[in-house]
């Protein structure tokens, strides 16, 4: 095989490769992007949820369940 | 000789800060030449010594001569800088860059009127001051208002947010001043200037960066005092009455203590003096909620009461004539007249925005057509069963496969979807493609680039067109939708996304040749696949020679579903033991014949459905139907109806399918020739099978890919070397 040969399938070569690095980071970009809006989603339903008047009813029956699991543990050691 | 800007500011008695506040001016590092301008209403202390050593120009007037709007507009006049920037004689600019910053709002756009900066509480003042300002002055960062429907429609629900404007710390445009001054209010004066200039379309600045020392603290009792004059005057002058309920006002007190409770916490307060701060907090926010209930209802007490009440010591009420804004309260122009109901939920308010047209935006790009390649494609929301989603979803997941990456972007201007991006993902992988990686994501906001953006439906054509740093823009077309709204104004603009210079991909060769034909579009064709392991074959064994399988979607007028009743109507007259089972629809149907259905379900469900029925009905009135595909991989015999789309995907009549003239007899006959006919039925449904085993989703993949190809190889704009 000829250098000018080797040295354009060389090229070729690096070129496929950094297209395909390219389309990784932009497709880990929009991936990295999508998990951001996740988390912000569930801390949204989250402050929601704690703020409903059912929730705040109910904690000191978490309260107490707190409390109990804690004995608990403290009795079975 | 004229200043570039002045430094304006009122004093009465302001000697506690008004040495601090001149010497921060004076600090200012700016390369314009600044002129300091003092208006003194009778101070009996040293203020005015302390301007005039600091250089300062002082102009006295009476303190009876004195109010907020009346005093400011004298200001304007006296001054000789372009720009007027507005200060407090307790109002310390918190770095010398504060007057450079207030100027550089005023470079973002020609029409930018006013720009403000933030207040920042004093050393001494109390967490609620210091919280509530913070959080007070948070808003506005990145806030912003265009004329568009969905801007103004959030603008009339709370105008105080986009109108705000506080001339303590605030610069104003001698030229939007001179079109409209203050009005001569005795408080007040700065909201209401921060409406008209924004109603009269001129533009408004916040300046995180221009920060002043700012804030009061007095004991509670001064404090009610205090708001009750500041919402009486509110009351004057923009006719603000703050409501009071027995349930939501404690409730709006409690979530004001709840946030400088969170405010604390993210200080690392805790134990028992974050009791202690709370209870305060609880305390301060009742008084300044008693202060503006009981101040924008200063009318109903008795001159003494108010007296005692105001730190002003003022005793009167005097509402001022201020002209209604024309935004907000349009006047009613015809008597018998009945209002019409504002939303920015409007349909159609996302389409404005795209006119006047613009040519489609795309990258100039060399050519090169190296694999894999980013691709992003705009889809409108859907509804569980829509087929044409399901085709977008197979040619993303067939995409894939191939190595390439997909993002998808569900164009949804109205916020109809209420779920979330990663919920909609999971419902195309549940409902539609298993294993489709592409993340998915509500609207633009996380728009970035792509190789190839592919719209995907008319609405979503209009938004793609303009969208940045693509090297090619695709429209993929599955069906003529002009014909899905008749003569309409949705027509027109369906009509008009075929024009913008797409590069196309039709669904079927029949839709290409329509884009050819009719609007003179070259475009590349794919054909649908259909999943076999889903849709497996069942010869006429084992079929019950009554059922007929309909799709029934109601939804979609193209499918002609009026036509298939009135169809088996007829056939009911003839023969009263058929079975029709409907599917397809989330609607409900009353039919005057004996039926049942099956309304909206899986893929593996409906497969079972064709397993059992003897005959198939599907119509469509536009493109050809996946439907249809699905039955014949199933070997179910299928009626459709005649047409250039069906005729020319699937043959001559009989030969695939029985495609049956557009009439309730024909379809009649049509499905009772097939239901007594088995023989002839079943030898066209084993071609049917032969047809649509050719067909595949890779072999759909690869056409569309080959497609993508060809258009990135011939770039519109070629990049130069």
């Amino acid at each position: 095989m000829t250098d000018w040969e080797t040295r354009a399938r060389t090229a070729e070569a690096r070129v496929e490769e950094l297209a395909a690095e390219r389309a990784r980071l932009w497709d880990e970009v929009h991936q990295l992007r999508a998990e951001r809006r996740e988390d912000e989603h569930f801390r949204d339903l989250a402050r929601y949820m704690e703020s409903t008047a059912s929730w705040r009813l109910t904690r000191p029956l978490r309260e107490v369940k707190r409390v109990y699991i804690g004995l608990r543990r403290f009795v079975d050691k | 000789m004229p200043a570039d800007v002045t430094v304006a500011i009122p004093v009465y008695n302001g000697a506690r800060y008004l040495d601090e506040v001149l010497t921060a001016v004076r600090a200012q590092r700016t390369d314009r030449t600044v002129e300091l301008l003092i208006v003194d209403s009778g101070s009996t202390d040293a203020s005015p010594a302390i301007a005039e050593r600091h250089g300062a120009r002082v102009h006295r007037i009476a303190k009876a001569d004195f109010s907020h709007g009346g005093t400011r507009n004298r200001m304007m006049e006296l001054a000789t800088g372009a720009h007027v920037a507005f200060l407090t004689q307790d109002a310390t600019p918190a770095d010398d860059g504060w007057l450079a910053a207030l100027l550089e709002g005023f470079e973002r756009a020609d029409d930018v009127a006013l720009v403000f900066g933030p207040h920042e509480p004093r050393p001494d003042a109390s967490h609620m001051i210091k919280a509530e300002m913070e959080r007070h002055f948070a808003v506005w960062q990145g806030l912003e208002l265009q004329r568009l429907p969905e801007d103004l429609a959030a603008y009339r629900r709370f105008p105080g947010l986009y109108t705000f404007f506080s001339d303590v710390n605030g610069c104003v445009a001698r030229w939007a001043w001179e079109q409209i001054p203050y009005r001569d209010v005795p408080y007040a004066e700065d909201q209401l200037l921060g409406r008209e200039m924004i109603e009269a379309g001129f533009a408004k600045v916040f300046q995180p960066q221009a920060r002043v020392l700012h804030s009061h603290q007095y004991p509670p009792l001064r404090f009610l005092r205090r708001y009750f004059d500041e919402f009486r005057s509110l009351r004057e002058v923009l006719d603000h009455v703050e409501p009071a309920h027995p349930l939501n006002t404690p409730r709006s007190i409690r979530s004001l203590a709840r946030n400088d409770e969170r405010w604390l916490r993210e200080r690392g307060v805790g134990g028992p003096e974050l009791t202690r701060a709370v209870a305060a907090s609880y305390r301060h926010h009742a008084i300044r909620q008693a202060g503006a209930i009981v101040g924008t209802r200063a009318d109903r007490l008795p001159r003494p009461l108010r007296r005692i009440l105001s730190l002003e010591g003022r005793d009167s009420f005097t509402p001022y004539d201020v002209p209604a804004s024309p935004l907000l309260a349009p006047a009613k122009t015809q008597p018998d007249s009945r209002p019409v109901e504002q939303t920015a939920a409007y349909e159609w308010a996302f389409l404005p925005q795209f006119y006047p047209a613009r040519p489609l935006a795309t990258e100039p790009h060399s050519g090169d057509v190296t694999p894999p390649w980013t691709i992003a494609w705009l889809v409108p929301p859907w509804r569980r069963g829509s087929g044409g989603h399901t085709t977008i979803f197979r040619l993303v997941r067939q995409m894939e496969l191939r190595g390439h990456r997909c993002v998808i972007f569900v164009y949804d201007p109205e916020h109809r979807v209420p779920r979330s991006g990663h919920e909609l993902r999971d419902e195309i992988r549940r409902e539609f493609v298993p294993g489709v990686e592409a993340a998915v994501f509500k609207n633009l906001g996380d728009w970035d680039s792509a190789d190839v953006c592919i719209a995907t439906g008319w609405q979503t054509a209009f938004v793609a067109r303009d969208l940045p740093g693509c090297r090619e823009k695709v429209y993929l077309v599955q069906d003529h939708e002009p014909e899905f709204f008749a003569t309409s104004a949705q027509s027109i603009w369906a009509e008009e996304t075929y024009k913008m210079g797409y590069r196309c991909i039709a669904y079927t060769p029949w839709m290409a040749d329509v884009l050819r034909e009719r609007y003179g579009v070259h475009a590349s064709w794919f054909e649908c696949g259909t999943d076999l392991d889903v849709f497996r074959f069942a010869g006429p064994e084992g079929r019950e020679r009554e059922i007929i399988a309909v799709y029934a979607r109601r939804e979609t007028e193209r499918r002609a579903v009026d036509l298939a009743m009135t169809g088996l109507i007829k056939l009911s007259e003839r023969r009263p033991t058929i079975r029709p089972v409907l599917f397809g629809s989330h609607r409900s149907t009353r039919l005057p014949f004996p039926a049942e259905d099956l309304r909206v379900v899986s893929p593996q469900r409906l497969a079972q459905l064709y397993r059992e029925a003897a005959v198939g009905v599907v119509f469509s009135l536009t493109t050809h139907s996946l439907v249809a595909h699905e039955m014949m991989a199933s070997g179910l015999p299928t009626v459709e109806l005649e047409g250039e789309n069906v005729g020319s995907a699937l043959g001559p009549p009989g030969e695939l399918v029985l495609q049956v003239p557009r009439r309730p007899d024909a379809v009649a006959d049509g499905i009772e020739r097939l239901l007594d006919d088995r023989e002839a039925a079943a030898a066209m449904a084993r071609r049917a099978r032969g047809f649509v085993e050719a067909r595949t989703w890779d072999r759909a993949g690869d056409q569309v890919e080959q497609a993508l190809r060809e258009f990135l190889a011939n770039p519109r704009v070629a990049a130069h070397a």
